[in-house]
């Protein structure tokens, strides 16, 4: 059964709801930016060396 | 806390977004994020924007989380004082189980998202101030002692300090510094409120100062502690987040602050009914003034090049 619910009512959760996902769509983009930016401070090497061997061009040449 | 607190909302109310979000206590947040911004930036190291962004805005979700549970855990003393009796909960908005819900849900994520952006002490740091503010200061002082504004006054002293760790991660004298204004600044700043509105704290039952020991040894009180606040505030000149213009803004900003304080210890209950509590009121807006002049300024020599203006 659908519940009859005044226009005011709809309104108040329709603005729950919507300020609601505005929440949320801004917490994933701030995770989305803070981890490019975590990522980009490590560096090329950095990134690399939690589970992968170095690739020899990124190893600092000797002498 | 009552158990009628927790089931007063009317049936028929549908809360919208405002409801719930006035659980967080904006206006105290907005205090927090001003606080933890001069912190972050007062560091001597920095963190990329978008870090101190996002540091910024867990410490201000974590100032909102433990509002709500101190929302929650107050509704029945909220409901008898007149400044706090249309919060969302007391006024039937909300219920109490949403409000702990929020709080305790905004809590966990503000700290372990503070300890993954920044670093683990940070975080410690907000979950102290949240489990401070929330059951030591709500839960246990606030009802039993006197001293509740005085050991409370602790837990908004945190935000400005965790901005500091959050950059540095480390303690240090400037850090304490920023806490020891504000933990000092809190207890005349209420005690001057609850001066002038001493009916809401009556009818509540909080054993305010006032209540418990008299307006006389209240007045006595707030002038000791702005002494003391004003010894701290201008030691922080000296220190590396201080510097020629902070010196000069503390040095103003404190003799109108003590000129204040000497005013209300120097009057009785008679003359301040005379004039409506003239001095009290006015005190009490001079030290929202003060506390954002002093970390203006901590601000100001953050940004302001050394040797000019900006520190020693």
């Amino acid at each position: 059964m659908f519940e009859n619910v005044t226009s005011e009512v709809h309104e108040k959760r329709s603005s729950r709801n919507m300020g609601t996902a505005l929440c949320l769509a801004a917490f994933i983009i701030l995770l989305a930016v803070l981890s490019a930016v975590k990522v980009q401070q490590l560096g090329a090497s950095g990134s690399e060396r939690f589970d992968h061997v170095q690739r020899p061009a990124l190893l600092p040449e000797d002498g | 806390m009552s158990d009628a607190s927790l089931h007063i909302r009317s049936e028929d109310y549908e809360p919208s977004f405002g409801d719930f979000f006035a659980l967080l206590k904006p206006r105290v947040m907005s205090l927090v994020v001003f606080t933890a911004f001069v912190g972050i930036l007062a560091a001597p190291t920095s963190l990329h924007w978008v870090e101190a962004f996002a540091a910024l805005l867990f410490i201000a979700i974590g100032a909102g989380a433990s509002g709500s549970l101190n929302m929650w855990w107050d509704a029945d003393i909220d409901a008898v004082m007149r400044r706090t009796a249309k919060r969302p909960i007391p006024s039937g908005r909300v219920t109490g189980e949403s409000a702990l819900s929020i709080g305790i849900a905004l809590s966990l994520l503000s700290v372990m998202m503070l300890g993954l952006t920044t670093n683990w002490l940070a975080a410690g740091l907000l979950a102290f101030t949240i489990f401070f503010y929330a059951v030591v200061y709500s839960m246990w002082l606030k009802r039993s002692t006197p001293q509740n504004i005085v050991i409370g006054g602790a837990a908004g002293a945190f935000p400005p300090m965790i901005g500091w760790v959050a950059v540095t991660g480390s303690i240090s004298i400037d850090a304490v510094l920023m806490f020891a204004i504000i933990f000092l600044w809190t207890p005349p700043h209420f005690w001057a409120l609850a001066l002038f509105m001493r009916s809401d704290y009556d009818d509540a039952n909080v054993p305010m100062l006032t209540v418990t020991h008299g307006r006389r040894s209240t007045r006595n009180h707030i002038l000791v502690y702005t002494i003391i606040v004003a010894v701290f505030a201008v030691a922080a000149a000296f220190t590396s987040m201080g510097g020629p213009f902070y010196l000069a803004v503390a040095l103003i900003a404190n003799a109108v602050w003590l000129i204040g304080a000497v005013q209300i210890w120097r009057r009785d209950e008679e003359m301040s009914e005379a004039d409506n509590f003239r001095a009290e009121k006015s005190f009490f807006k001079f030290s929202l003034l003060y506390l954002f002049l002093h970390f203006g300024a901590v601000l100001v020599e953050a940004v302001l090049p050394a040797g000019a203006w900006g520190g020693w």
